[in-house]
């Protein structure tokens, strides 16, 4: 794998050279900090963008070119990377050996790619459709609990927090998006930082149309992403919903960030407490005491958070919670043998190598070395792994701070 | 060892017997850090019983499949998962209505963890305590899908599609029949069910497959030979449905319709099943794929939104259709949907949609090869009919659209089951 990175202005190319995938991927992320209102026209906005557009005016249209190459795929969605939202816009498609149009498939590739995002079609018709697929997506997460309870946990959480914001933006701004407020959200898109990534195997002539036809327009270059703020205190939510299954969320703040020495040393201890099958958590809740099929927790680099979520009776959730301390408690004490850190920094080295057979992941990794300036080299970030000792995770899980809890679900708590 | 080669997209892959009871299919990946492995034995929910060798025919608890995947893992009081994290490998398993598939992923010690894996197969430890306690977890597990109401939905219209097969029961079994789980039950269904001649081991990464035929025939230990047989799977005897359409509430915003197009029996039994599979799937793709003029008017008339989907669902002992939606006009689209087909019946797709169809199936095919649990799982579904995934190029090029077209007019309106789920707050 070859990665060659180049900048031009407040556009950063990426191209990370591979023969090990049959598909190649090219994508384009735009950062910005926006507000409830803004993302939510953003999410509109870049549906629009893959729906249909000038020279392909109808969303069969649009698609039925697509299929026809082979199955290629577009996507637009907005993410979020710390404080900032991400508008990633991307092509996947076939490497041209494959197909029966070898010399022209990489042109017409990047010319979709190019239309997509060049020669929208914004008009109220569109506007009027995706406005109801979003306000169904968003109901849609009420039916699946697991989501529903998460999305709940997640507005209560950040509430008066730089991150707040969710990716796509709220429900209740949605009816009052105008066809202006999507133009201006097109337009500050275009004017925001770029990243643009090839993966795959790209030759120079690929190299050369995507850097001749995607730029940022943006007199800013990508600037910080995260934000350090503790998270006070909240008093637990509990929130009566009629469940065969309450879903429990429990918080603890650790003071360790994505940049930080210790956040190697933060990701095992996770691993460790609850973010696999063989953790603490998943052996006493689930395997030991038969309360949960379910249970897990992950830790937030950029929030610094470890959650810990589970699906259990309504009847279990205090002795849940009362276990959940109590694991935590050993930890806090070292009562964990060298064995199960063993095991917890194993699943971790695992999870690093199997992450460069990923494409998308590829690109990511590039994207956040960058911006970061954290190792992308394998050896080098398993490396910083292997250093964690028992002394680091006797240390940093006395920094843990229980800060929330939300439980949803049992027709009453009381 | 059978080497097949297939130039036109870079791929090949190797089989061969181990004690010449065991079949293995090696797909070498060069330059992938992680080795896929998937075993599948052929018992699911579908699954009832056994016969003994004096032909008695016992019947066991439902559930028993999806109960037997969770006992497996443990040996001697312990969890086995610890022994493959502790050498770089992360192991799993599902069930599902045909069979039972365990799989790791691993960056090191491959092949020590495959015979962790076959010597957990086919050697099991299971003690009453450990029934005992895995009660509990496993109605936690059925407690889960109790929120989902898309879940309940689709199995609600299965049990509206078929009358006596057993796709109509839940896979993880009920409450009731979680708690008649019994050590002996387990025992009996794993030696009539989990025998070396009837498991696919499907390897896929940066290995060696000489090195591995090598290994596995030196260091390999396999169960003697049983006595006890799987019961045939019971038969369902109508083409057509038992219920064309129900309504149920659920605690969800947006409505939803499910349809289940039940296939007749001579697609499945048949000596050539994956090409109906194809012929069924070309043409509900082309029908009602996000391309086509049918959602194309849908969308017009206001009435579906962008979640929308249609599957074809093919196994040993049925297959069926299946579209989902989502609609904020149940009634409509129902109306709808089935004028559709209607339509199709009568006039069939036109050669143009059967082209790019085909196009988009071959793109979708090749870019599988990049994924490779989900390589190791196509490659099984075909082996299960005695093909392999790499022909399916081929496969479709051998059908035309007379084929395809035929396929549709053979759909009978006795054949469709709808099933809609509104929410609590809607007046029936």
């Amino acid at each position: 794998m070859n990665l060659s990175t180049h900048k031009e202005g407040s556009t950063l190319y990426q191209t990370i050279k591979t023969r090990k995938f049959k598909a190649m991927r090219i994508q384009l992320r735009y950062f910005s900090v926006l507000t409830a209102k803004d993302a939510t026209a953003r999410t509109l906005m870049l549906s629009m963008l893959t729906s249909k557009n000038k020279v392909y005016p109808s969303r069969r249209l649009f698609s039925r070119q697509l299929e026809t190459m082979f199955d290629t795929n577009v996507h637009a969605r907005n993410l979020k990377l710390g404080k900032k939202h991400v508008a990633q816009i991307g092509i996947q498609f076939l490497n041209p050996k494959y197909t029966d149009v070898k010399d022209t498939f990489i042109e017409e590739i990047v010319d979709q790619l190019e239309t997509m995002l060049k020669k929208p079609l914004f008009d109220e018709k569109t506007l009027s459709e995706e406005k109801r697929f979003l306000h169904d997506q968003f109901a849609s997460e009420y039916a699946n609990k697991d989501i529903y309870a998460s999305r709940r946990y997640q507005t209560l959480l950040f509430k008066d927090h730089p991150y707040q914001v969710p990716a796509n933006g709220e429900r209740e701004w949605i009816d009052s998006i105008t066809l202006e407020d999507i133009k201006e959200a097109y337009e500050a898109m275009l004017e925001a930082p770029l990243v643009v990534s090839i993966v795959g195997d790209s030759d120079a002539y690929l190299e050369k149309e995507v850097r001749e036809r995607f730029r940022s327009f943006s007199p800013d270059s990508l600037s910080a992403f995260l934000v350090r703020q503790a998270f006070p205190f909240k008093e637990d939510v509990k929130e009566t919903l009629n469940l065969t299954q309450d879903r429990v969320f429990v918080t603890l703040q650790s003071d360790t960030y994505y940049m930080d020495e210790d956040v190697w040393a933060m990701r095992v201890l996770n691993t460790l407490f609850g973010g696999s099958s063989e953790s603490m958590l998943f052996e006493s809740i689930r395997e030991k005491n038969g309360l949960a099929y379910q249970v897990a927790s992950s830790y937030q680099p950029f929030t610094s958070l470890i959650t810990v979520m589970a699906g259990v009776s309504h009847e279990n959730v205090e002795k849940t919670q009362a276990l959940i301390k109590e694991e935590l408690e050993k930890i806090t004490q070292g009562e964990f043998s060298s064995e199960s850190l063993d095991i917890a920094k194993q699943s971790l080295a695992q999870s690093i190598k199997k992450s460069y057979d990923s494409e998308n992941s590829l690109a990511v990794k590039a994207l956040v070395s960058e911006i970061f300036s954290v190792p992308l080299q394998k050896d080098v970030v398993l490396k910083r792994l292997n250093k964690v000792t028992k002394e680091d995770i006797i240390r940093l899980a006395n920094t843990l701070k229980f800060v929330f809890t939300y439980v949803l679900g049992g027709k009453s708590h009381d | 060892m059978t080497k097949h080669t297939y130039d036109i997209y870079d791929e090949a892959f190797y089989e061969f017997d181990v004690l010449g009871r065991l079949k293995v299919y090696v797909i070498p990946k060069p330059g992938f850090a992680k080795t896929f492995v998937s075993a599948s034995v052929p018992l699911g929910s579908v699954h009832e019983g056994y016969k003994d060798p004096t032909n008695q025919t016992t019947h066991v608890p439902r559930g028993i499949a999806h109960f037997l995947e969770h006992k497996l893992f443990e040996y001697e009081g312990k969890d086995i998962s610890k022994d493959f994290s502790k050498h770089e490998a992360s192991v799993n398993a599902y069930t599902d209505h045909h069979q039972t598939t365990y799989l790791f992923s691993a960056t090191g010690h491959i092949n020590e963890n495959i015979l962790r894996l076959l010597n957990m197969m086919y050697f099991p430890n299971i003690t009453d305590e450990g029934v005992e306690k895995e009660k509990p977890i496993i109605q936690e597990e059925l407690n889960m899908h109790g929120d989902d109401p898309y879940y309940l939905a689709h199995r609600s219209l299965l049990k509206n599609m078929y009358t006596v097969h057993p796709l109509r029961d839940e896979v993880l079994g009920s409450k009731d029949s979680i708690n008649d789980m019994t050590k002996e039950a387990l025992l009996n269904m794993h030696e009539a069910y989990y025998t070396p001649e009837n498991t696919h081991v499907i390897i896929v990464g940066d290995v060696d497959p000489s090195a591995i035929e090598q290994m596995l025939n030196a260091s390999l230990a396999l169960p003697d030979k049983v006595f006890k047989k799987p019961l045939p799977i019971k038969k369902e005897v109508s083409d057509t449905v038992n219920t064309p359409y129900e309504t149920a509430t659920f605690d969800m915003e947006t409505p939803l319709l499910m349809m289940g197009i039940k296939l007749t029996r001579s697609t499945f039994e048949n000596p050539k099943p994956i090409m109906n599979f194809l012929k069924y799937s070309i043409a509900l793709e082309a029908v009602f794929s996000t391309s086509s003029k049918a959602y194309e008017a849908l969308l017009e008339q206001g009435i579906v939104n962008d979640a929308f989907g249609v599957d074809v669902v093919f196994e040993k002992s049925y297959a069926h259709g299946l579209l989902f939606a989502e609609t904020n006009d149940v009634e409509a689209l129902r109306h709808a949907l089935l004028n559709i087909l209607k339509t199709v019946k009568k006039e069939g797709i036109s050669s143009e949609e059967f082209i790019h169809i085909k196009r988009k199936m071959i793109g979708h095919h090749i870019s599988a090869f990049d994924r490779l649990e989900g390589l190791a799982s196509e490659i099984n579904d075909y082996l299960q009919f005695g093909l392999y995934f790499h022909d399916l190029p081929a496969m479709l090029e051998s059908i035309n659209l007379e084929q395809v077209n035929a396929a549709l007019r053979s759909l009978d309106e006795g054949s469709i089951a709808l099933f809609s789920g509104v929410p609590l707050s809607t007046k029936q």
